[in-house]
């Protein structure tokens, strides 16, 4: 009988493929129950492989038939207790199970695949069982007929037809939640009876009508926004209330359709028991692997890109990370390696971290292999720290295993697993203890399908750039372009912060035609906008001509008729409707030939002075239209807009309600002299955060922020509490100093700060060594510091501190240095600092303008004691003397050791 | 009767005709989604010669095909007139740019006949088959051929 219909052919697939799920896990876990045979399990992979027999046996699919016959015999010894499962038993089983799906999958040629060998290690495993209870009744009536007979009563049985069909032993369709095995070995999780049969909760939905359910719930949000618009202008509360009703369905319709691609991924996980068990056993190892987090949901999208990099990583950690159980021995471990796998939702994200307890990794032996092969040079290794060494493992061509084993490769690879990874949206990080054990830490969106992105526009031409991307953005006003922004080698680079960034620009690169639109002066003296790109080892600036805002896009895919536009990755619909195009930008880098430009270049002509002035972010108001102020971003926390009846006295003290607690009020007229702050129905409170607690500093009205090179004169500081003025805006603006202004006007609520006394403790002075390029700020805390009773060594870069250090070691108590610098920039330097023997200890500050998350966690990383914003004087105060009186206690101890 | 119109609905086919260029083309109803006015499309400069660009349909990002350029086919825009005639081709939706919209007619298989060699010099593996409609030429296209352009 052959069959031709290709429907049927597609369901008896979709179906038996869906019985035999878990199929593996179950067998594990039977062969796992051993001789406390779990009716409930055994009695469940029966049925699945009955109703495969079943309905195969029906199509003529007469291999697959007698395969799953021999299996379910062999389970139906099981179930009557005549067969213990072990492991030699399970082993053939799935190997059985293996096949049988395969044959399944090409199930039209299935007739053709020689399964002689399954049918005689299943036979002999009947037969010995046989002998063994000769007399026991071998298997029910029910499924004795040796040849496969058509098992449903209805041959023309859909699936949902099935479910209920009268056979008792029909399919069942499990609860797909109850796949996660932890929840196998509960009794009451298989329902017997027909009518309680979990299917009827459950159905098979095409991710096609999924996708385009969600499409369609996209568009019905964007008629709703258009809807609520016109409403607005109505007056009706009737059709009012109509809409609102509308608006709230929609939303939630929209999340419901989100929901519906969300699974477990718990269905990735659960197929990594079999590969670790397999793979111990070809090894020698003997390995568990502990799950957690099965149920943790992420997109269908995700699920799929996931996959293969963490089947990867598990066999990584079985064969290299894991040690044969002689060697666990001997190092006093127990012998039973572990590798645990975990999932959970972190910050909106989800993470999943792969550890085992193995050797870990020899950064030694990376490193030597790194040099062997010719891709480092001796003196590049030696000035790795040992984080940067253990990124080697991603280095493209590298292997740590003793011997290149048939499973893992050869170690290429891990460099694949990070691009995958990164390609859509994750990070990965290793960490690991020579000798105790590897942490793999994977990082990923919860879905693929909505990426957060940047919109641009070129006329009414909308692209998004995913932030995934997106390193900074960078406005090149008019008077600087000339500056910034040259051609070298006919190729436009833009001058940031002392290196070279080619730049593409985008018009020219995707060719899009000019908007019709007239010539408008403006346009001239408009700044440049500049989007930082990073995809891999590329880093560029794409010059864009608006930039829009951010959005979460969902991500629709291109026809197949533009495919090969290396460009655009794909395309999506904005909230109003248009299309926006999403940039490849690792297309666009190679198609304008970008490669590799990490190494940072050095222009010949750099001239030092343009880029040594240290940009700040300040914030300008004013209280009064003819005075403007500045402070510095770095010193505000939030901006509170308040009434003016909002503000109460407590006695002669100004204050607000403000989050739990109450907030004092500083006017810009009590500390210094200017014009009295006008008061409007409205005013705006700076919140600004001291080491110790929170002021709010009145502003009538809040101008703008803008990235100032703060090339005071701090010589000819005008005022207490001003740190000096500048023109910005074509406005003269007066920079204030804040902790100045409260100690005028509040002295109590700033500490008296004490003077620093480790001289009289260890009987001289122990200097800071401060390293800055700027000279304004070199001199400004160089000179406070000085103020406060410290000796002050500064420097111009790191690379003079490092060298000042070297020599000096012994006279030097702490180091504060600023991020970005020249020849050496902050991190490097606190990197050598932590390196080195006799200077590792001292505490070392970093100064930056800007603290950003990435920033902070960098610090952490390379050692710093702690990092703090430039121009918060309080703080830095407070963290100077708490160090220094710890690395004074560290020279005491020192000093006490070496009298002993 | 019933069996009488069952065979010949299966002889017959119902085509949607619409002009193109100095062409009158022809496409069979089932493989015709829907027409629509969409005709506003954002252009691709990367994109292969035949591509106009794509629309938003419904939420979903499609293809839009111009079939004159596909064929070498002289402009001829009519204002207003245009259409985009969304087919469906490989499970994907791929709208084509008309000119205007003509008729639905119905013809028989026997009506039908072989595409001469060529059509105003244009290839003839384009097209399934010519008919008449009206006494006017309809000129049958051969769907897959055309969305085989790169």
């Amino acid at each position: 009988m052959s069959l031709t219909d290709p429907e049927i052919l597609e369901e008896f697939v979709v179906e038996s493929v869906e019985h035999l799920t878990d199929v593996e896990n179950q067998l594990l876990q039977i062969e796992e129950d051993g001789e406390n045979i779990d009716d409930n399990l055994v009695n469940t992979v029966f049925r699945a492989v009955h109703s495969v027999k079943g309905v195969s046996g029906f199509l003529g699919f007469d291999n697959i038939s007698s395969l799953a016959h021999r299996l379910e015999n062999v389970l139906n010894l099981i179930r009557n207790r005549q067969l213990v499962p072990i492991k030699s038993i399970i082993d053939r089983m799935l190997s059985a199970a293996d096949d049988l799906k395969k044959m399944i999958g090409d199930a039209e040629v299935s007739n053709e695949a020689d399964i002689s060998e399954h049918l005689s290690w299943l036979d002999e495993i009947l037969a010995s069982a046989n002998t063994h209870t000769a007399n026991a009744p071998f298997v029910p009536p029910a499924v004795t007929s040796a040849p496969p007979k058509p098992a449903p009563a209805e041959p023309t049985a859909t699936a949902e037809d099935q479910q209920v069909s009268n056979e008792p032993t029909s399919p069942v369709l499990v609860n797909k939640k109850s796949t996660v095995v932890e929840k196998l070995t509960k009794p009451e999780r298989v329902p017997l009876r027909p009518g309680t049969n979990p299917t009827e909760n459950y159905i098979r939905v095409s991710v096609n009508t999924l996708d385009q359910m969600m499409n369609l719930a996209g568009e019905l949000v964007l008629n709703r926004n258009r809807l609520l618009q016109f409403v607005g202008s109505c007056q009706d509360s009737r059709i009012e209330s109509v809409s609102a009703g509308i608006d709230q369905v929609t939303s939630k319709l929209q999340e419901a359709v989100m929901q519906t691609r969300m699974q477990p991924v718990g269905t990735v996980f659960s197929r990594f028991r079999r590969i670790v068990r397999d793979l111990s056993a070809k090894l020698g190892k003997n390995c568990e692997l502990d799950i957690e987090g099965s149920d943790v949901e992420v997109d269908k999208s995700v699920i799929e890109a996931i996959g293969d990099p963490l089947t990867h990583l598990i066999r990584n950690s079985v064969d290299h990370g894991v040690e044969l159980p002689s060697v666990r021995a001997k190092r006093g471990k127990r012998t039973k390696a572990r590798i645990r796998l975990a999932a959970y939702h972190q910050g909106g994200k989800v993470r999943i971290d792969i550890d085992d307890d193995g050797g870990g990794i020899d950064t030694k032996r990376l490193i030597e292999s790194v040099v062997s092969r010719n891709l480092m040079t001796v003196e590049e290794a030696e000035e790795l720290s040992e984080r940067e060494a253990m990124e080697l493992v991603f280095h493209p061509g590298l292997s740590t295993a003793a011997a290149v084993t048939e499973l893992s490769g050869r170690g290429v690879g891990m460099d694949v697993v990070r691009t995958n990874i990164e390609k859509f949206g994750g990070s990965v990080e290793i960490e690991s203890e020579h000798l105790q054990g590897t942490t793999i830490r994977i990082v990923l969106p919860l879905t693929l399908a909505i990426v957060p992105s940047l919109i641009v526009s070129f006329g009414k031409q909308f692209f998004a750039i995913p932030q995934v991307n997106i390193r900074e953005l960078v406005r090149v006003p008019m008077e600087e372009r000339n500056d910034r922004i040259k051609t070298i080698k006919g190729v436009e680079v833009l001058r940031l912060r002392g290196e070279l960034l080619p730049l593409i620009r985008m018009a020219e690169a995707l060719r899009l035609k000019d908007p019709p639109v007239p010539y408008d002066a403006k346009l001239e003296i408009q700044p440049t906008n500049i989007v930082i790109l990073e995809s891999g080892q590329t880093r560029y600036g794409l010059v864009v001509q608006n930039m829009e805002d951010s959005e979460e896009i969902v991500v629709k895919p291109l026809g197949r008729h533009l495919k090969s536009c290396p460009s655009y990755a794909g395309a999506t619909i904005l909230g109003d409707g248009h299309i926006a195009l999403i940039l490849d930008i690792a297309g666009i880098a190679s198609k304008a030939h970008i490669t590799s430009s990490k190494a940072k270049e050095s222009e010949p002509d750099f001239d030092p002075k343009l880029e040594r002035l240290d940009q700040q972010s300040l914030l300008l108001f004013a209280n009064h239209p003819s005075e403007q102020f500045a402070i510095p971003m770095g010193l505000v926390s939030r901006i509170e807009r308040v009434r003016a009846d909002q503000v109460e006295l407590i006695g002669n003290q100004e204050v607000i309600k403000y989050r739990d607690g109450i907030l004092p009020l500083m006017r810009v007229e009590q500390a210094i002299s200017s014009m009295p702050t006008e008061m409007n129905n409205k005013l705006n409170v700076i919140v600004i955060a001291l080491a110790h607690r929170e002021v709010g500093l009145v502003a009538s009205e809040i101008r703008d922020i803008k990235d100032v090179a703060m090339n005071l004169d701090p010589a000819s500081l005008p005022e207490r509490g001003v740190m000096g003025t500048l023109v910005i805006n074509k406005v003269a603006t007066r920079i204030l100093e804040i902790l100045d202004m409260v100690r005028t006007v509040h002295p109590i609520w700033i500490p008296e700060q004490e003077f620093c006394t480790n001289s009289h403790r260890t009987g001289r002075t122990k200097k800071i060594l401060f390293s800055e390029d700027s000279t304004f700020f070199r001199n400004y805390l160089g000179n406070y510091l000085i103020e406060l009773g410290y000796d002050v060594v500064d420097v111009e870069n790191g690379f003079i501190a490092w060298e000042y250090l070297l020599k000096h070691h012994d006279e030097v108590g702490l180091v504060l240095t600023d991020i970005e610098m020249p020849a050496l920039n902050g991190f490097e330097l606190c990197q050598r600092i932590r390196q080195t023997p006799n200077v590792q200890h001292l505490p070392v500050i970093a100064l930056s303008a800007l603290a950003d998350d990435d920033a902070l966690r960098r610090a952490r990383q390379v050692g710093f004691d702690d990092y703090l914003v430039k121009v918060d004087r309080g703080k830095l105060c407070e963290s100077i003397k708490q160090l220094m009186s710890k690395s004074n206690d560290h020279h005491c101890q020192v000093l006490e050791l070496a009298e002993v | 009767m019933i069996a009488i119109n069952s065979s010949r609905s299966l002889d017959n086919q119902q085509i949607v005709t619409f002009h193109c260029g100095n062409l009158l083309l022809g496409l069979e109803i089932s493989r015709v989604q829907e027409i629509n006015r969409q005709t506003d499309v954002m252009t691709i400069s990367e994109a292969p010669d035949p591509v106009h660009g794509v629309i938003n349909l419904r939420g979903e990002v499609i293809t839009v095909i111009d079939l004159r350029t596909v064929l070498g086919l002289s402009a001829n825009p009519q204002e207003g007139m245009a259409r985009n005639v969304v087919v469906r081709s490989n499970g994907e939706r791929i709208g084509l740019m008309a000119d205007g919209i003509s008729d639905i007619i119905d013809v028989s298989a026997r009506q039908i006949e072989l595409t001469p060699s060529n059509i105003d010099g244009i290839e003839s593996r384009y097209f399934a088959g010519i008919t008449t409609a009206n006494g006017n030429l309809v000129v049958i296209l051969n769907l897959d051929e055309i969305m085989e352009v790169d």
